[in-house]
């Protein structure tokens, strides 16, 4: 009897079949003799164990013929230190997850990469924040690229990590190909459009939009035919995301347009379909009559040279147009006319400060940080100004902040939004003010303590975590 | 003075998160008045005192956490780790004077509670626990023999109960083992393709015991040992270090398994010796949250004596004694293949035919995936099958990168449960 016909009997029972006596060639067959035929369940239960231990021996393994997978090409760069590792290891487990972005860029200037049993934890973290993928992508390295290649949870990794890769571009996810599309135009924006272009008809609305949008970044002239056609493409997302980047290049057709339309500098009376093909919303937002809004969108799609030299047209000009001309100014990154509107008073467009050179855009937020303390405003304004934001800037907001959280007394609107927004001035401030936030938040008020320690503890988190990647 | 890394802190830790959380406190900024000697290193953090005696580790912080070490007493260590100068060797201060006379004074007092042996009692003591495990067996064997009457098929069927019961009046025997060893019969009849013949050879196993157990005194002394482990009858050290002579090896500690259980912990560390190439499990049981007491780090060595456990096949050992410090594991001690690996465990069986958990390092294998699972092919084609999660899974992959690893786990019912490879001379504990 085989073990196959011992297995059947055992699964029927002895109550309806008995078995018949188990036998098999020496040894075994020595040892399956002495087991009694008269006792039919002891019978089963010792061969059972006799011939299934003999099996459980003699397990022999399957062989797998077919042929390997192609292993990961070799690294052209070194893995971080253990200590870096370790490092990451904290920022992906839990609350310093903020810091990710800068660890990554840190480690893309010391020319390391993430060491391989750490890749599924980043490639986790970057699938669910699109934002750090191309770090993430660099970081880790052809091992991360073939491992992404296997999972499609990670398929936007998979893609070429050289921009003339543009073999995903053709069978690539949708997010792989933002993500290819997004890598290409920083290399080479010309070649990235004209990769778009080729295959533009058959994209997805979704497609064409998110496309369109990519293009914001290395934005010129060159792609001003490419989008002033999009203006006319079948789906408004796509037309309004074509005309959000030609209020952004003053040279476009477009823009002169809109400088025909502001020249009487008059509320229009109506809105045509010109005006809606240019990107112009009708309706207007709460708190805004309608041909004020048609005219502030106007403006601030006019490009700027229209109107002459900034200092004394923005002195003498109404608010609605001040603020117009802000938008512009933000969108153009004109300089003089960025620099003329923060001097003025009453203008609320903190992104100003992006079209301004680095250095006086921290000088201006110095400036700003020193006058009016933390305020609301001073926070939106910081959320614009370039990093890094170097130890004066930095210094000065350490100072205010020490300022603040000793203010006794019942804590004002002001201090409630401070506070709301303390850690995300513990990512930005420059680690070394570190001991002296300390000392400036050594008294601080209950009401303060626990936000306070936690941007202390990032701020030196992230001091540490510099040295480790010097 | 022992050196204590981060690697070995970490192994005191309870668990992940508490790592994490230690971490998150081990800068000088946050500590204020550390400092050691020999006998301990102290600290006060966030206005909580932490202290950790370094002789006989045991961890005192006045914070309000159950987690035994917190991760006060964690992040001291780390910080002593990373930022020596911020814990320099000082006089004590009173309290940790005081914390560490009290537990001199607890452990002076023990030995003098304990009872002297009394030779005759334990006999008896022991004769009596022998014939409740025998009489246990003798009903288990009634049973096992009812269910080849009604057939395998019938067990189909069978809630959980069915198996429950009879472990747990295997656990009221006095024999646990036996009771988790029935209790394993009712995962195996959910386990899919080739269950009956599954099923039988587990049976087959606790008639055979069942008959061993009936000519115990008959037996040979290891044979008897080998029973004694199934029935779960537990060591004392003392048995255990009376047993034979220690084997000193330089020894790696490749894999370590955590089974998180309802009320504990068990701790599963394999280690490999590399002149002996002997395997070596060290057991132990703790609360949830208890410190690990072997300083035992995957991917390290370490020059020590390992008291074995009796039986044929001698698995289980303690650490009788350490020489030096823990290093790196210098050189992976692995099989070339499969097929040595599973010669290893045929030998074990035939030894001992209880055993149905044994170490599998192997040297050179890259991790497959196929449509029907993860696989681990040797150079010689030869797969077996992995059981992991996906976590496991993809760490596993992205440290192979598809090239040849070393691979360390537990072989059981067929599968391998990989729990550590060995890739670039570093050893990566799976999740």
């Amino acid at each position: 009897m085989s073990w196959d016909e011992l297995v059947t009997s055992a699964l029927v029972g002895t109550a309806r079949r008995p078995p018949a006596p188990p036998t098999a060639e020496a040894a075994l067959g020595e040892v399956l003799s002495g087991l009694d035929p008269a006792d039919p369940e002891g019978l089963i239960l010792g061969a059972g164990a006799v011939l299934g231990l003999y099996r459980l021996a003699g397990q022999r393994l399957p062989v797998d013929v077919a042929p390997p997978p192609a292993p990961s090409p070799a690294e052209s760069r070194p893995s971080c230190s253990p200590a870096a590792a370790e490092r990451l290891d904290v920022i992906l487990g839990g609350p310093f997850r903020a810091v990710l972005g800068e660890w990554l860029g840190l480690l893309a200037g010391v020319d390391r990469l993430v060491p391989p049993d750490r890749l599924p934890g980043l490639l986790d973290a970057a699938t669910a924040n699109p934002r750090l993928r191309e770090a993430s992508v660099a970081a880790a390295g052809e091992r991360g690229r073939w491992l992404a290649g296997r999972n499609p949870r990670w398929a936007w990794a998979a893609g070429g990590a050289s921009s003339e890769d543009t073999s995903a571009w053709a069978t690539g996810s949708a997010a792989s190909r933002r993500l290819l599309l997004a890598r290409m135009r920083a290399v080479d924006p010309g070649a990235a459009r004209e990769l778009l272009e080729s295959t533009w008809a058959t994209e997805t609305p979704e497609d064409r939009a998110a496309f369109v949008a990519i293009l914001a970044a290395a934005l010129s002239m060159d792609d001003e035919p490419f989008l002033e056609a999009a203006l006319d493409d079948r789906r408004k997302e796509v037309r309004q995301a074509a005309a959000q980047l030609l209020w952004r290049l003053p040279e476009s057709r477009l823009g002169r347009r809109m400088a025909e339309r502001s020249r009487s500098l008059t509320l229009p009376e109506q809105i045509d379909s010109a005006m809606v093909r240019d990107g112009v919303v009708a309706k207007p937002p709460a708190g805004l009559g309608e041909r004020a809004w048609w005219f502030f969108q106007v403006v601030a799609a006019t490009p700027l040279r229209t109107w002459g030299a900034p200092a004394e047209l923005v002195r003498k000009a109404e608010p609605l147009l001040r603020q117009a001309w802000a938008t512009a100014a933000a969108r153009q990154r004109d300089v003089a006319w960025a620099l003329a509107l923060l001097d003025a008073d009453g203008v609320d467009e903190p992104a100003l400060l992006g079209a301004v050179p680095h250095d006086r855009a921290v000088a201006l937020a110095v400036a700003r940080v020193e006058r009016l303390g933390l305020t609301p405003a001073v926070l939106d304004l910081l959320d614009h100004c370039p990093l890094p934001w170097g130890p004066e800037l930095s210094g000065a907001v350490v100072d205010r902040l020490g300022a603040a959280v000793q203010r006794q007394g019942r804590p004002d609107a002001g201090a409630v939004v401070l506070r709301a927004r303390l850690a995300d001035l513990a990512v930005r401030l420059d680690p070394s003010v570190t001991a002296r936030a300390a000392a400036e938040t050594n008294e601080c008020t209950g009401w303060w303590s626990d936000v306070v320690s936690w941007f202390l503890d990032l701020l030196t988190f992230r001091a540490e975590m510099r040295e480790e990647l010097a | 003075m022992p050196t204590w890394t981060a690697e070995r802190v970490e192994a005191l830790a309870p668990d992940a998160s508490s790592v994490t959380a230690a971490r998150s406190v081990a800068s000088p900024r946050q500590w204020s008045a550390a400092g050691h000697d020999e006998r301990a290193v102290w600290g006060q953090c966030r206005g909580y005192l932490a202290a950790v005696d370094l002789l006989d580790p045991a961890f005192s912080c006045s914070c309000p956490s159950r987690k035994i070490p917190c991760k006060h007493t964690l992040g001291l260590l780390l910080l002593w780790s990373s930022w020596p100068e911020a814990v320099p060797p000082t006089p004590a201060p009173p309290w940790v004077d005081e914390w560490l006379a009290a537990r001199a004074m607890r452990a002076a007092r023990a030995p003098v509670e304990k009872k002297p042996v009394d030779p005759e009692a334990r006999a008896r003591r022991m004769a009596g626990r022998a014939a409740r495990i025998g009489a246990g067996l003798e009903e288990l064997d009634l049973w096992l023999r009812d269910l080849m009457r009604q057939g395998l098929a019938s067990a189909q069927g069978r809630p959980f109960s069915y198996w429950d019961d009879v472990a747990a009046r295997m656990v009221d025997a006095q024999a646990p083992g036996v009771g988790s060893q029935v209790r394993r019969m009712a995962g195996i009849v959910r386990s899919g393709d080739g269950w009956p013949g599954r099923l039988l050879v587990q049976a087959g196993r606790l008639h055979l015991l069942t008959q061993a157990w009936s000519r115990f005194d008959d037996l040979p002394p290891k044979v008897q040992a080998d029973l004694r482990t199934v029935a779960g009858w537990s060591w004392t050290t003392e048995e255990v270090l009376a047993g034979g002579r220690p084997v000193r090896d330089q020894w790696s500690v490749v894999a370590k398994a955590v089974v998180e259980e309802e009320r504990f912990t068990i701790r599963r560390t394999w280690l490999v010796g590399a002149t002996s190439a002997r395997t070596a499990l060290i057991l132990d049981f703790a609360a949830p949250s208890a410190p690990s007491p072997a300083g035992l780090v995957v991917g390290t060595e370490i020059d020590a004596d390992l008291a074995f456990f009796p039986g044929s096949w001698p698995q289980r050992a303690l650490v009788a004694s350490t020489h030096g410090e823990p290093e790196s594991i210098g050189e992976w001690h692995g099989s070339a293949t499969f097929d040595d690996a599973l010669a290893a465990h045929a030998t074990a069986l035939a030894a001992n035919p209880w055993v149905d958990r044994l170490p599998m390092v192997v040297s050179d294998v890259v991790p497959v995936e196929r449509d029907d699972g993860w696989w681990a092919r040797d150079a010689s084609g030869s797969t077996v099958h992995l059981q992991l999660e996906e976590d496991g899974w993809w760490t596993l992959a992205a440290v192979s990168g598809g090239h040849p690893v070393g691979l360390a786990g537990e072989w059981q019912d067929g599968a391998l449960r990989p729990l550590s490879a060995w890739s670039g001379r570093r050893a990566v504990m799976l999740p």
